[in-house]
């Protein structure tokens, strides 16, 4: 069924002779089914770590594989969800349009056509709203629209760019239910990338930790919480605390107990970075 | 909540005041033109009302069709190739940096050339019929429209790119359904300029060389020393002028709804 997505000794750099390396060495596997999340300190590479996944950006050396096959343009199996859902989505297209859209360019069935589409505007509860447009609806909803637009399109993993980074907290958790229980209902893999800990703590089997700029994997940190998932409950486990204390401090390359109220040296992060304009 | 209230009540009546404004500036400017022409015994400046009687003769009754229509048949004609051979070039001008290249140079000669300049040549060319004013309005027209196109089409949001990437959408689905929505705007743009710039020349290449048109007979007028059947022809332009670019602004209004709307420009 669902397939493995690998990546192995990835290198994407950029400018002249590849001067400006955002990512210097990534390797590791999403299992099939799984929940990955990938973490790391903003400015790291991860915008173009996902760009090179999803086959929009090819990679400097190094492969990305979905299954056998190698990954050099976007496949028929990937989907994705961007940050910015008002430039993703089509304005001029209904919300229906919107999603029904990915289905027309893969020769999907009419019939099927519909079904699918309203199952997955059913799924993140917009069926109501399937004839307004984008800009009609709030920033929750739009990103909505577009998780509706990746669950139609029946992928067989499903890459999300910091989807909620741009949405109030409140709306925010609720998106991120949304996610798992759509995720569980579709049986999708899913490789959320994420600056925030406490969401892929939260969401995710398996954390991978980036390094700061050019990235590379720093660790990759287990997450067995029990499933399913609450947002009061489970964060209020001991082990929730422990893990987001440990990512945390994978984060910020600081080893436990050595925690300094100051930084101890200017983070290398994304406003100090030249190449950062680019990616 | 009173606030948004009053705030809306004072957006309201401005809106009237706007309104109201610009239906009453134009009355008030007619009417003094009216009165002030009433008694006027000169040759240039016939009474309002004479121009008016002269107006209805023409143009409701006598030269409907000998002369108005052949004017917006080819002004009609012309401005429809423009926009077509406009966007079809533009689409794929845009689509391609390498044809952009080789096409500069020559689209900004082409552009250049005023368009009074290519009379003798259309003429030669075409004859004085109607294929010759077709041209030359076809012609001038054509240049904002492929440029504006080229702009929109190579200025389409990456982000939207590439989520049609993403999900294979491409060729004709992603031209009509991602490419020329994106480009949509500035296509209104360079086809708004376009409209009068055709107004121009369909007027211009009728008092050139002519039979017919509202151009022709307005020359015509003024040769004879019929004053004020030239004044009507110059109130028929202007109208049509006026009236051809509110036409296409509530097209653009209705296709474009979904631009003005994402950027708050109408509620």
């Amino acid at each position: 069924m669902s397939m493995t997505l690998s990546v192995s000794h990835l290198r994407r750099s950029y400018g002249r002779d590849g001067a400006d390396v955002a990512i210097a060495d990534v390797d590791f596997t999403v299992r099939r089914g799984e929940f990955l999340c990938v973490v790391g300190p903003s400015g790291c590479g991860k915008t173009t770590l996902l760009k090179c996944l999803s086959g929009l950006l090819p990679p400097s050396s190094g492969e990305v594989r979905l299954g056998e096959k190698v990954i050099e343009e976007p496949p028929d199996e990937l989907a994705m969800v961007f940050q910015d859902y008002s430039r993703s989505l089509y304005p001029w297209l209904t919300v229906e349009q919107n999603v029904v859209l990915p289905l027309k360019a893969r020769r999907v069935p009419r019939a099927e056509r519909t079904d699918r589409t309203r199952e997955a505007l059913a799924a993140v509860g917009l069926l109501q709203a399937r004839t307004k447009r984008p800009y009609q609806l709030s920033g929750g909803m739009q990103q909505r629209v577009a998780i509706a637009r990746a669950l139609a399109y029946r992928p067989e993993i499903l890459l999300m760019d910091e989807p909620f980074a741009s949405i109030d907290a409140q709306t925010r958790a609720e998106l991120e239910d949304l996610t798992l229980r759509t995720r569980d209902l579709f049986g999708i893999t899913v490789l959320f990338v994420t600056h925030d800990i406490d969401e892929a703590v939260y969401l995710s089997d398996r954390v991978v930790i980036l390094s700061p700029s050019p990235a590379t994997v720093a660790e990759i940190v287990d997450v067995d919480l029990p499933r399913p998932r609450d947002q009061i409950s489970t964060k209020e486990l001991p082990e929730f605390a422990a893990l987001r204390g440990h990512v945390f401090r994978a984060v910020r390359n600081r080893p436990a107990g050595t925690d300094d109220p100051e930084p101890p040296e200017p983070a290398q992060g994304a406003a100090a970075r030249p190449g950062n304009v680019r990616t | 909540m009173g606030g948004a209230t009053t705030g809306g009540r004072i957006v309201s009546r401005r809106r009237g005041l706007l309104i109201g404004l610009e239906i009453g500036v134009p009355l008030a400017a007619v009417a003094t033109w009216w009165a002030l022409s009433s008694s006027s015994r000169s040759l240039y400046f016939p009474p309002l009302q004479q121009i008016m009687e002269r107006f209805w003769v023409n143009w409701a009754q006598e030269r409907l069709a000998t002369d108005v229509a052949p004017s917006l048949g080819r002004l009609g004609a012309g401005y429809a190739i423009a926009v077509v051979a406009g966007v079809a070039l533009g689409v794929v001008l845009g689509l391609s940096p390498w044809a952009r290249k080789l096409a500069d140079p020559l689209v900004g000669f082409l552009r250049s050339i005023p368009s009074a300049a290519l009379l003798p040549f259309a003429i030669l060319v075409f004859g004085v019929g109607d294929e010759m004013k077709v041209f030359i309005i076809a012609f001038v027209s054509l240049w904002p429209i492929l440029l504006n196109t080229v702009d929109g089409v190579d200025d389409a949001d990456p982000v939207m790119l590439q989520s049609t990437r993403i999900y294979g959408i491409r060729g004709a689905r992603r031209l009509f359904r991602v490419v020329l929505p994106a480009a949509g705007p500035r296509i209104a743009a360079g086809m708004r300029t376009s409209l009068s710039l055709a107004i121009i020349v369909m007027i211009i290449s009728e008092m050139v060389a002519s039979t017919s048109g509202i151009g022709h007979f307005t020359l015509q007028a003024q040769r004879s020393f019929q004053i004020t059947d030239m004044w009507s022809g110059i109130v028929l332009l202007g109208v049509l002028g006026y009236l051809l670019n509110l036409a296409f602004l509530l097209f653009e209004r209705w296709l474009l709804r979904w631009y003005q709307a994402s950027r708050g420009m109408r509620t």
